[in-house]
């Protein structure tokens, strides 16, 4: 690690940076959805938003909690690497993984709920919103349990070391991003 | 990038640095991101007005935001280069939001004049009329 950010001109390792290049995407991705949200939700009288007893607010409020525990369980088995500890950072990403299980079961059920109820892709501009927000999401969750599977299985092969440690680090950051979207894609999708 | 070459504010035992002082940090940030979010939704189920209900959730999703950016990505640890990264992105999808909203009859900053002037015209219609000067007006 070390190493590398002496070899490069901004002194950011590559691979840090570019995955703050793609979370700078990233962030354009999601601000260009969420922003057309907002100014339809303000503007639309198509927007027809359900009632906050069919939005399943306890749910999605665990499943906030459910994030923000996994975003403390990678941070911590980041700091776990970097102390070398091998077994408490395949914990802590053990921990990750099942945060990141949790909320997709959740979000499964929650979808299956609002099938039920009527609140589909196609009923309203509110269900289009919903879904593709919530949807994209999801994939990303998804990605990041893989990615996170795949350190667990490169740390058990010894690739992790106190002084080189990339791979872990990157993913955490893709990991608290995912993170940080739902943090603000649960007030407006849920609460407003 | 933290200290020039430590990666992610790294700060390892190993590195001199006490690790359990951060960790600890980890967990402070961790209980008030769960107050944040019980605040919120509490204040989701108050009789707030609706425009008061907006901007307090905003506010605390912008608490959030700013806590996980700060301490769980690293960010007040970063150069510059990152940190304006991120900002320019920010401001980008500020202007997506914020220029397209007096199309739709909504001008935020009007408004918000427009209600500070009737809540300092409303505080003048309290006091009694300057000798020899005009009553305020009543609205």
């Amino acid at each position: 690690m070390s190493t590398a950010i002496a070899e490069t001109n901004t002194g950011i390792s590559n691979a840090k940076l570019g995955t703050w290049s793609f979370l700078a995407s990233e962030i354009m991705l999601f601000g260009g959805l969420i922003s057309a949200y907002v100014i339809l939700r303000s503007g639309s009288a198509h927007m027809v938003v359900p009632p906050r007893s069919m939005m399943g607010i306890p749910l999605a409020t665990f499943n906030t909690f459910a994030l923000i525990t996994s975003s403390v369980t990678m941070v911590l088995a980041l700091a776990a690497i970097q102390e070398g500890n091998i077994a408490r950072f395949q914990r802590w990403l053990l921990c990750t993984i099942g945060g990141g299980v949790i909320f997709l079961c959740v979000k499964a059920y929650e979808y299956q709920h609002k099938w039920e109820e009527g609140i589909t892709i196609s009923s309203n501009l509110f269900g289009s919103f919903y879904y593709t927000l919530t949807g994209l999401h999801v994939v990303h969750v998804t990605g990041g349990l893989f990615l996170m599977a795949y350190l667990l299985w490169a740390g058990t092969r010894g690739e992790f070391t106190p002084e080189s440690h990339d791979r872990v680090e990157c993913a955490g950051l893709y990991w608290h991003f995912v993170d940080l979207v739902w943090v603000i894609l649960f007030p407006i999708l849920y609460l407003l | 990038m933290s200290a020039k070459g430590t990666p992610h504010g790294a700060s390892a035992k190993h590195g001199g640095i006490d690790k359990s002082a951060e960790v600890r940090t980890y967990l402070i940030i961790f209980g008030c991101l769960a107050v944040l979010t019980l605040l919120t939704v509490g204040v989701a189920y108050m009789e707030l007005p609706h425009a008061a209900g907006v901007v307090i959730a905003l506010v605390i999703a912008a608490a959030k935001v700013f806590l996980i950016g700060s301490f769980f990505m690293h960010l007040r640890g970063e150069g510059k280069l990152i940190n304006w990264s991120v900002a320019v992105c920010c401001a980008l999808v500020l202007i997506l939001i914020v220029f397209v909203l007096p199309d739709l009859g909504i001008h935020p900053a009007e408004e918000a004049m427009r209600d500070l002037s009737h809540a300092l015209e409303g505080q003048h219609a309290h006091y009694p009329a300057a000798p020899g000067g005009a009553a305020p007006a009543a609205h």
